[in-house]
């Protein structure tokens, strides 16, 4: 847990506070994402955590201890870091990198390269492989891959992350992004995260804070900041697709209905079967897995191949998702499957209606 | 094609410097080789070979002079270098930058003759003359070096708990080691052609040789105090650069 008391950090050639009288907490196991405008103080205030920049006033408390009752290194060495640039130390292997803060803890060599593995591992890369390399043999993704290895190596409970994805192009970003997310719900540690991309917010945030010039303008779980801004500001930072955003904070594991399914070996001879229903049919083959849609609305209620996307799209993904593809085919549910692609329900429009309707500010 | 001119672009890397060594070896152990050489280039010479005093002594001279004042220079060089990219020092950074630019201006044989008298003739002040010039290109690699450490580095660095001493031992001295020992390199190489000088205070070394000759108008003399001590130059220039390969090069996260 990490809790702000009223603290205000002015840097010694600046008249305008960075940070200006900050209080929140955010509760252990949480991912915090602290957003805003450049300049708005969120990356001071991340660097305040771990001392890196020294608070003005005020008090910081990380597991309900004031981070002034620890030396500075020692308190470093228990908070993991993780930074845009990564800053992998040129000079030494990926493996030697991993193990610098348990090398400064003291731990034995054996064990050093035995968690060094093992969080390879963690982080997706395979240890053979990757243990002997040097940082410019690395692509940027893989270079953060172990920058996020070596934060978590000493077990910390907290890991500050500053636009520790930005630099990774969007493609691998988003790969990266729900990597660790797992990886930060298996070990259940706090992360306060910075980012100006609300979008990487929205994925990746329990909890949401909203700074501009170093105040907090509104703190609340990411599908609260979208549907009730607090202020003019607010609503103009998250964007007037604010309720197309906010689906993105809704699973489809949470709004998964029953599907009506059709063997494809029921099908007539010229691909139909009469079906005058509203609601879209499945079509399945033996194996369960999906090969078409019938929809009375459409193609003479024959049969429509589905484009591969949109046999993939399963419970992890979000309402957003799941919505863009059913404005793509025009159709009003789309199919939902397992990791083995065999069809397991559906997700509906008239859900999602619901879903907008009850609570959001116009 | 380029596999092929890279592997003969290595041989030669290594053939010169060994060769250059072989034939170091042999005229120091049998200055008569070198003799037959000078014989051959200068016929009309009057004397080949300086016999007041061996060439293996010279050269023992030679190198006692251009190590001890590049130990020391390296010692203050490094040591100076490192306080000044400190907090508490970088506001000497400008002051320091001058004044070993200034010393670097003033002719070597002034410097000598300057300190003569306070350090008598001989050894002493050829040493001190060569340990000032060698300040300089020490000095400028070792800032140089520990300010080319990325600013990200130094921030992961520190935000994982090292301590400033940690920050410096394990992150800025191997980062910047190569830098720094290329300087180290160039005063080096630098003070064994410098350090001929030497022998206008009587300190020895192949500078007596070459002075024996500008006094006697010996052309065989010049030419063989200036012959060895360039492989000298060489040979210690291609000793260092081996020595260099050892460290972490910035130029290689480039190669990839």
């Amino acid at each position: 847990m990490i809790e702000f008391k009223n603290v205000t950090k002015i840097f010694p050639e600046s008249e305008r506070p960075a940070v200006d009288n900050l209080n929140f907490k955010a509760e252990s196991g949480e991912l915090c994402v602290l957003i805003g405008p450049s300049g708005c103080g969120k990356t001071t205030t991340l660097r305040m955590v771990n001392r890196m920049a020294e608070a003005t006033s005020g008090q910081i408390l990380v597991n309900g201890e004031d981070i002034r009752s620890y030396a500075k290194e020692q308190l470093r060495r228990s908070i993991g870091y993780v930074i845009q640039s990564v800053g992998l130390l040129p000079h030494l292997q990926v493996n030697e990198n991993i193990s610098l803060v348990p090398k400064l803890l003291g731990w034995e060599k054996k064990r050093r390269n035995q968690r060094a593995d093992e969080l390879l591992t963690m982080v997706g890369l395979n240890p053979a492989e990757y243990r002997e390399k040097y940082a410019h043999e690395l692509s940027g993704g893989e270079a953060q891959r172990v920058g996020v290895a070596r934060a978590l190596a000493a077990k910390p409970k907290l890991l500050l992350m500053d636009e520790p994805f930005g630099a990774v192009d969007p493609l691998r970003r988003e790969t990266l992004q729900k990597e660790f997310l797992e990886l930060q719900h298996t070990l259940g540690i706090s992360v306060l995260f910075v980012t100006h991309d609300l979008d990487e917010a929205i994925r990746l945030a329990d909890k949401i804070v909203l700074m501009s010039y170093g105040k907090i303008v509104q703190s609340d779980r990411p599908e609260q900041l979208l549907a009730h801004p607090a202020n003019e500001f607010v609503r103009q930072f998250i964007g007037a697709d604010r309720a197309l955003k906010r689906l993105g904070c809704f699973k489809i594991s949470d709004h998964l209905k029953k599907s009506y399914v059709l063997q494809h070996s029921e099908l007539g001879k010229n691909g139909t079967i009469g079906h005058k229903g509203t609601r879209p049919l499945w079509v399945v083959d033996r194996r369960n897995q999906l090969v078409g849609l019938i929809d009375s609305q459409s193609n003479n209620g024959a049969m429509i191949d589905f484009p591969t996307e949109y046999r993939q799209l399963n419970v992890q993904h979000t309402l957003k998702e799941a919505l863009s593809r059913m404005l793509g085919m025009g159709i009003s549910a789309v199919p939902v499957v397992d990791a083995q692609l065999q069809l397991i329900g559906e997700v509906r429009l008239s859900d999602i209606e619901k879903i907008n309707q009850s609570g959001i500010d116009l | 094609m380029g596999k092929g001119r890279s592997i003969l672009h290595r041989g030669l890397q290594y053939v010169v410097p060994l060769l250059a060594l072989l034939f170091w070896v042999i005229i120091i152990y049998n200055p008569h080789f070198l003799e037959q050489l000078l014989k051959a280039l200068f016929p009309n010479a009057v004397e080949h070979l300086y016999e007041r005093r061996p060439l293996a002594l010279l050269f023992v001279d030679h190198l006692l002079m251009v190590s001890i004042s590049c130990l020391l220079a390296t010692l203050i060089g490094v040591l100076l270098g490192i306080f000044l990219t400190r907090g508490a020092g970088k506001d000497f950074l400008p002051l320091f930058r001058n004044v070993t630019s200034l010393l670097q201006t003033f002719p070597p044989v002034a410097v000598l003759v300057l300190v003569a008298p306070f350090l008598g003739f001989g050894v002493e002040p050829t040493i001190l003359a060569l340990f000032l010039f060698s300040i300089l290109p020490i000095l400028n690699n070792t800032i140089s070096g520990i300010r080319s450490v990325p600013p990200p580095i130094i921030d992961a660095s520190l935000g994982m708990g090292m301590t400033p001493a940690q920050l410096l031992m394990r992150v800025e001295l191997p980062v910047a080691a190569r830098v720094i020992s290329a300087g180290i390199r160039t005063a080096m190489v630098i003070n064994i052609g410098t350090a001929t000088i030497g022998a206008v205070v009587g300190a020895g070394g192949f500078g007596v040789i070459i002075i024996a000759g500008l006094v006697r108008n010996n052309s065989a003399f010049i030419f063989s105090g200036a012959i060895v001590t360039a492989l000298m130059a060489l040979i210690a220039n291609w000793f260092f650069l081996q020595l260099e390969k050892s460290f972490y090069s910035p130029r290689e996260r480039h190669e990839n």
